[in-house]
């Protein structure tokens, strides 16, 4: 089985600086993907070789295709939306529905209407009318009205509202996801995107630090409540992290036992966004 | 819209439809929908240029056309007296004969294609600033990642916008410019029966309009050959420039020319020819609009070139002349920069 997306020694450099250092990554169908990074980890550059926007060395695969040689054959199969992919400010709601039905094979002009049917988005409005909020909800109708196999979401809701944030991923899990389809996201609001990732991949400075399915973490990840009595006990097993909660030590550690664990303290998964942190801060030292 | 796709599909990678998806109609992404998408787009994109410019030059040239008749019917009542004008018309009616008369049908003519220049000068500033703009503003506004999701390669967007400056424009153009005639008809047959007089035999000849129109029409394809190369030059800088894409466009081969002129003086000691000016600037600036508005033709032209419609000799002319063919060759050159720029060059 082919799968959606296959890198090995994935590169690129601007200049000197190393935007990704050798990646290998291997996506079958049907997870969400959170890729998560700080600023100027490689994120947006993965995606971009995924898209087949920017050349990169090493080997990638997107769909068994070459996306930077069969980009238009991919773009049928593929969608996307960016922060930096913005719809164009003159056009109107009607346009962009007859523009993409002609383009598009696999786009359902029919299902976009009805998906924009819930909103106050009207057909003769033009893009510059429109609220932020507004915006993002017409290019996910647009984007859910193709019949995708890979939707890479790079940032999708900067700028937006919590409400609209919680709008948008609800929509996407319940209306779009399915088995053969495969979303690949980035974003900064770890916490928002975490209850529906099936896999998160942690980047940094162009490597993948962490790439692992969300049901393998309770088994590898544990997080401690210490008392101030047990933390020297603690530290001994090498946390990953550690950081001081209402006067006690919460700290982090990879692949010690859980049961052990719960006798120093009151033990829990850590989720994501501590885990980004304990994970970054690891790499510093 | 799908529902408990079989699992086995996922490992299918090619570009068949998943079973129970509702797809657009058939034909659609095809080569010829894609385009005909893109030329569309432009003409969204551009409608008020491409099309209610040209509308709102042509009804104020008819409004302007029936305030001159109504102020000369002013006159004519006011300054002069009730002067019968039919029976004048039937005075000097009786007077013209023969050539005479083929001479005022062919001044009519005339008339008719220099009404029309107001409508070129227009098209010819809306597509010099098109060009110059049509691959700039998406990168700009940072829709072209947005344009790009979409399966539409990057030859055919470049191309859909060639197509829009060389050809949409001038018959959108001359469209406006027919409206233009039927309506300046129109008032002057409206005057002529105000008089008494039967405009028919005079004004309304289906022979005249139609040339007049086939002429206009015929120089659409011809100038495009001829304009290629100074389009693609423009498109290549709308695509090249970071900022200030007219600088590039227009500005970068003036100052080459100067540039090349004042080297000429230097090293040949002599005053500098003008061959830079006339293949470089004088074909880049002279390329967007219709034919008429080329300076090389007001060189040769014994009268104003305004005055005269382009005559079929000149069309073939231009066709067969070396010039065409070498700017075909550049011309080529150029857009495959300009697509390789938009396909290669990421600086989102």
């Amino acid at each position: 089985m082919t799968a959606t997306i296959q890198a090995r020694g994935l590169s690129k450099s601007f200049g000197a600086t190393r935007a990704l250092a050798g990646i290998d990554l291997t996506i079958p169908a049907g997870r969400i993907v959170g890729l998560i990074g700080p600023n100027g980890a490689g994120k947006t550059t993965a995606m971009k070789a995924i898209l087949g926007l920017t050349p990169y060395q090493g080997e990638l695969k997107v769909l068994g295709l070459d996306p930077h040689r069969q980009r238009q054959q991919l773009m049928r199969d593929v969608s996307f939306i960016a922060d930096t992919a913005i719809l164009p400010r003159w056009i109107r709601v009607s346009e962009l529905i007859d523009f993409t039905a002609q383009v598009h094979p696999r786009f359902s002009p029919e299902r976009c209407r009805a998906l924009l049917a819930g909103t106050k988005i009207d057909p003769k409005m033009k893009v510059k009318a429109m609220s932020k909020g507004m915006v993002v909800q017409m290019h996910l109708a647009l984007v859910m009205a193709i019949d995708a196999r890979l939707l890479v979401l790079d940032e999708p809701t900067l700028g937006l509202d919590i409400l609209h944030r919680k709008a948008f991923y609800e929509n996407l899990l319940n209306d779009y996801f399915d088995q053969d389809r495969t979303i690949l996201v980035t974003t900064h609001q770890v916490e928002e995107i975490e209850h529906i990732l099936s896999d998160v991949v942690f980047i940094r400075d162009g490597r993948i630090v962490l790439d692992t399915a969300m049901d393998a973490l309770p088994d590898r990840y544990t997080e401690v409540l210490v008392g101030p009595d047990r933390r020297e006990a603690a530290l001994a097993l090498q946390p990953l992290h550690e950081r001081s909660l209402f006067g006690k030590s919460a700290m982090l550690f990879d692949g010690v036992d859980r049961l052990r664990l719960a006798e120093l303290g009151e033990v829990r998964t850590p989720g994501l966004a501590d885990l980004f942190v304990a994970t970054m801060k690891e790499r510093d030292q | 819209m799908t529902t408990s796709t079989p699992t086995h599909a996922a490992s299918n990678t090619t570009a068949t439809p998943m079973p129970g998806a509702s797809t657009g109609a058939a034909g659609h992404g095809t080569p010829l929908a894609t385009f005909t998408a893109l030329l569309r787009r432009e003409f969204w994109e551009n409608r008020g240029g491409l099309w209610t410019s040209q509308l709102w030059t042509t009804g104020i040239l008819l409004v302007l056309i029936a305030l001159s008749l109504l102020i000369g019917e002013t006159f004519r009542v006011n300054l002069v007296g009730d002067v019968d004008v039919a029976s004048l018309a039937d005075l000097a009616g009786s007077q013209v004969q023969g050539t005479q008369l083929a001479e005022l049908r062919r001044g009519l003519g005339i008339g008719l294609w220099s009404l029309g220049v107001l409508n070129q000068i227009v098209l010819y500033f809306v597509v010099l600033f098109y060009c110059i703009s049509a691959l700039y503003d998406e990168r700009k506004d940072r829709s072209i990642l947005f344009w790009k999701s979409l399966p539409a390669t990057d030859t055919q967007t470049v191309l859909s916008k060639l197509v829009t400056a060389v050809l949409v424009a001038p018959v959108l153009a001359l469209a406006a410019i027919a409206i233009l005639h039927l309506g300046t008809l129109l008032l002057l047959s409206l005057y002529a029966s105000f008089h008494g007089l039967n405009p028919w035999p005079v004004l309304w000849q289906p022979g005249l309009l139609l040339d007049v129109w086939l002429r206009t029409l015929a120089t659409i394809p011809v100038h495009m050959l001829w304009a290629l190369p100074g389009i693609a030059w423009l498109l290549l800088a709308s695509s090249w420039a970071k900022r200030a894409p007219f600088v590039w466009a227009v500005l970068l081969p003036i100052l080459a020319a100067v540039l090349a002129s004042m080297l000429e003086t230097l090293i040949r000691l002599r005053l500098p020819g003008s061959w830079v000016w006339e293949h470089v600037v004088g074909r880049i600036v002279s390329s967007p609009g219709m034919m008429s508005l080329q300076p090389w033709r007001w060189q040769q032209a014994s009268d104003n070139p305004f005055m005269e419609p382009v005559t079929w000799g000149q069309l073939r002319q231009t066709l067969v002349s070396i010039e065409t063919g070498i700017g075909l060759l550049v011309a080529v050159a150029l857009l495959a920069a300009a697509i390789w720029l938009r396909r290669y060059r990421d600086d989102s």
